[in-house]
């Protein structure tokens, strides 16, 4: 079921891949994730810078919340001391153990966070307060000394009035952000006024965080964004590339069917050719054969008719003995069958050999030398043979007698037309490796060295005049080494050509 | 035109920097001016104090002074002490101006003002101790 499915997506695809409008959807769809990202880094951004501003936010409200708490503390610490005191001033001066607490509180709580922390008695009328805590250390500290309203004036004054808490960012005090005002009230009225600047630094240092925070996460999501856009359009142009190599590997496999199909069209058309060509090369070999029959049969046949004069001399004379007569018979008997397995020789030469078999290398050479032995001899040319190989080949026996007979029969030719004193043609066989070579040379005074590259081209002869078809070598080389696996070769000798047919011994 | 503006931001800040070192400068001219008859000879006991306003002459002695600004060196002389510390131990003293918690400071003496026969201006009341 997947298989399908996966064989029907490739396929809409690769027909998608195939249309022009897949390019065009491919540019869109690029431009679209391009536009996609960067708006969606824009919103990113924004939506951090959002968020920064309001973690910041969230942050000082901490602190200002946090600042409430510490208000409330110091509030409670003063009303558990001077519930029954009519002003904070007074109270301060008759607990200095109070004024010792807070200053040392105030002190501890001085840092990182607070850049100022003070407590100043509110006197009614006055346009400053009287500090009754101020976190300085002991000797420094001045209970009573006074303290001026007058920066910020406004919202000490809204302090005084509304006795509501004020928090409020400072423009012109150094190192300070901001400032709470907290109203301390004893018996309902306000007594007393807690001032909290708020550190800069640690507001510069909270800014500095959010700012490399917001910085870091805009720049970190501008990375993905683009690794996104950039795997997308990977991705996009790898499936793109994809399905084209897909349309590129079918037309391939379409063009490589076609090849085969040509291929295999001329492999049947060269083995038809090569087929007739055989057949032609037989046909030639056939002449050949019958004119070394003829050979063969002229001189039994000349001893037959001798034969027969013979008796019927012998019988017009009255001479003929039936000892004779028998004798004579018998003699033209053997005659008869000499004639008779000369006919079966020729006959098993056209026989086509379907399958290989294992047979005597020796027994082929001698069988295909009975046959043109007499030929060569009545020319006077004398046959040598030898033998090492004595093995077992398997071959198609007609076959490899025709390439026997044939470079012989070229042997011959060569001896004749040359009219070479004392011609031989020796013919040895012998192993060498896994081969068992069979070995004809002659002293015919060789090949040319410009045409012996040729010899074993089709239609290529040196005997245009005596009819040669150049088809002899040719389907000699076919035969030995397309059907018997073997190899045919050829070489000069100081006096004359060689030819070597090896071919593989079977496995022992 | 690119030295120019270079020229004139750096002007600027020397300017700004001036200005920020000599924060009490302002309101003290204002309040010597406001008790003193212009031009006010002024003796400055305080090296931190730099007067360069208006009205203002910064005198060397104290015989030629009307008034002193500092650490009360000079005797039965108007004081504008700059801390607090000698404000409260000075007779002499009239005001005070200092920095305190980053926030300017300024009181005035009804002892001094009274002694030297001093006219207070309405808005300076709310700060006499």
């Amino acid at each position: 079921m997947r298989i399908k499915l996966l064989y029907k997506f490739r396929k809409c695809m690769r027909k998608l891949a195939e249309s022009p409008r897949f390019f065009i959807m491919l540019i869109a769809s690029s431009i679209f994730l391009v536009l996609g990202g960067a708006i969606s880094t824009l919103l990113v951004s924004n939506n951090l810078a959002l968020l920064k501003n309001r973690v910041f936010q969230y942050t000082l409200e901490q602190i200002k919340g946090r600042m409430e708490n510490l208000a409330q503390n110091v509030e409670g610490e003063i009303l558990a001391v001077c519930n029954t005191s009519p002003n904070l001033y007074q109270c301060a001066l008759k607990n200095p153990q109070l004024v010792l607490r807070l200053n040392t509180t105030f002190n501890l709580l001085k840092g990182k966070e607070v850049e100022h922390i003070f407590l100043l008695h509110y006197e009614p009328g006055k346009e400053f307060g009287r500090y009754i805590a101020d976190g300085d250390y002991q000797q420094e500290f001045l209970l009573g000394r006074t303290f001026s309203y007058s920066l910020n004036w406004d919202k000490w004054m809204r302090v005084i009035k509304t006795g509501i808490p004020q928090f409020f960012i400072q423009k012109e005090i150094p190192n300070v952000y901001s400032t709470y005002l907290y109203p301390i009230k004893l018996n309902g009225q306000l007594s007393g006024i807690l001032a909290i600047d708020f550190s800069l630094t640690e507001y510069h240092t909270l800014k500095k965080f959010f700012q490399e925070f917001s910085e870091i996460t805009t720049y970190t999501v501008n990375i993905l964004v683009i690794v996104q856009i950039l795997i997308a359009l990977i991705a996009i142009l790898n499936f793109w590339a994809g399905t084209r190599n897909l349309a590129i590997l079918n037309s391939l496999r379409i063009t490589n069917r076609e090849l085969h199909r040509r291929v295999a069209e001329e492999i049947k058309k060269v083995e038809e050719r090569d087929r007739q060509l055989m057949v032609q090369s037989r046909l030639a070999m056939m002449g050949e054969l019958i004119n070394m029959i003829a050979h063969q049969w002229r001189q039994p046949l000349n001893s037959l008719g001798g034969m027969v004069t013979n008796l019927k001399l012998g019988q017009a004379l009255g001479r003929l003995t039936p000892e004779k007569l028998d004798r004579e018979l018998n003699r033209m008997e053997e005659l008869i069958n000499y004639l008779s397995s000369t006919i079966s020789d020729f006959r098993n030469f056209y026989k086509e050999s379907k399958l290989k078999e294992p047979v005597l290398i020796t027994k082929i050479v001698d069988d295909s030398l009975s046959i043109a032995l007499l030929s060569l001899r009545e020319r006077g040319i004398k046959v040598i043979t030898r033998y090492e190989c004595k093995r077992e080949v398997e071959v198609y026996v007609n076959e490899l007698k025709q390439v026997i007979l044939n470079i012989l029969k070229n042997g011959e030719d060569i001896l004749i037309t040359r009219k070479v004193k004392h011609p031989f043609i020796e013919i040895s066989t012998y192993q060498k490796g896994t081969q068992c070579v069979i070995e004809i040379k002659d002293n015919g005074g060789g090949i040319k060295s410009e045409i012996i590259d040729k010899i074993f081209e089709p239609y290529f002869t040196t005997k245009e005049e005596k009819n040669g078809t150049g088809l002899g070598l040719y389907m000699s080389k076919i035969i030995v080494e397309r059907h018997l696996r073997g190899s045919l070769t050829a070489e000069n000798w100081n006096r004359g050509a060689i030819f070597k047919i090896s071919l593989n011994l079977p496995r022992e | 035109m690119i030295k120019k503006l270079i020229y004139i931001s750096f002007l600027s800040v020397i300017i700004h920097l001036n200005l920020v070192g000599s924060d009490l400068s302002h309101p003290l001219e204002g309040v010597l001016i406001a008790l003193f008859h212009t031009p006010v000879k002024v003796f400055i006991s305080d090296g931190s104090i730099n007067l360069s306003g208006k009205g203002i002459q910064v005198v060397t002695n104290c015989s030629l002074a009307v008034v002193e600004v500092g650490r009360g060196y000079c005797k039965r002389l108007p004081l504008i002490a700059t801390d607090y510390s000698t404000f409260q131990k000075n007779p002499d003293s009239i005001a005070t101006i200092y920095m305190d918690k980053g926030r300017i400071q300024l009181f005035f003496k009804e002892k001094g003002i009274k002694k030297f026969k001093l006219l207070l201006p309405k808005k300076y009341e709310g700060l006499v101790q």
